[in-house]
């Protein structure tokens, strides 16, 4: 929901963001992402179709 | 996962989801017409496993007559709405013939849609000429080659286009023409991509 409160000139409700740790994070995130992309793949393979489409059917419908 | 790869040819079973059955119905209108297709992006990948859900699905057409049009928007309109236009003239002269996609979902229903476009990229020409016919369970659909899906998600480059890339690339590794996937990054200019995603 929208914050209703007005900043007050020369004032922010936005904190003060530290660019070079987000971009940090995002990084990490990203790997993190892409480790899991890799142990899912390495899962999938030695799991039996019948199991792994069961669970993508339930993540899907 | 139990995949029989042999030249130009998948063959693999899977309890089907809603993306799968929803793209099986569809695709059933075409091979009734004789009308060629192929299935490209994201959905190559939720096929093969991919742990993620999609709205659409990407489908390339050959490029059909207004008359051939017509009798398959006949067919398609039996089970599915297009989203666009209730005129199939429309659909052929603003969309199709301009380049522009027309999506079809089941009526009522927005997502999961289905957005069907006429050949007209050279990737795309290629995509169709060289096809790959998947049988899953006892359905036959036609996916782009995985080693050109796999180039092209590079060069999209999101976060999903590279991990699809990932996925695939993992997935079918043994079976891969390592030089023809190859021959598709250097085509794109996705070398340092590749060495950075696909090399891990």
């Amino acid at each position: 929901m929208p914050s209703t409160k007005k900043p007050r000139r020369g004032n922010t409700l936005i904190p003060k963001i530290d660019l070079e740790e987000l971009e940090r994070w995002k990084r990490k995130n990203q790997e993190e992402r892409f480790k899991f992309i890799e142990e899912y793949a390495a899962w999938l393979k030695k799991t039996p179709n019948k199991k792994w489409s069961k669970t993508q059917k339930e993540l899907i419908g | 996962m139990e995949l029989a790869v042999s030249r130009g040819t998948i063959r693999f079973s899977k309890e089907l989801n809603r993306l799968d059955t929803f793209t099986i119905d569809f695709v059933r209108v075409l091979d009734v017409q004789k009308i060629k297709y192929v299935l490209v992006s994201g959905y190559v990948a939720i096929l093969f496993g991919r742990s993620r859900n999609s709205e659409d699905i990407d489908l390339v057409l050959e490029n059909l007559s207004e008359k051939r049009w017509k009798l398959l928007w006949l067919g398609l309109t039996e089970k599915f709405v297009c989203l666009n236009t209730n005129d199939p003239k429309e659909a052929y002269h603003e969309y199709l013939r301009s380049m522009t996609a027309v999506r079809f979902s089941r009526p009522g229903e927005y997502v999961p849609n289905i957005e069907v476009k006429f050949v007209h990229q050279p990737l795309e020409k290629t995509a169709l000429e060289r096809r790959v016919k998947v049988v899953l369970n006892e359905h036959i659909l036609f996916v782009s080659p995985i080693e050109q899906q796999i180039a092209f998600k590079l060069f999209l480059g999101s976060e999903k286009d590279i991990e699809d890339a990932k996925h695939l690339h993992l997935v079918f590794r043994e079976y891969l023409n390592k030089e023809l996937l190859q021959q598709y990054i250097n085509a794109l200019h996705q070398e340092a991509t590749a060495r950075k995603y696909l090399d891990s």
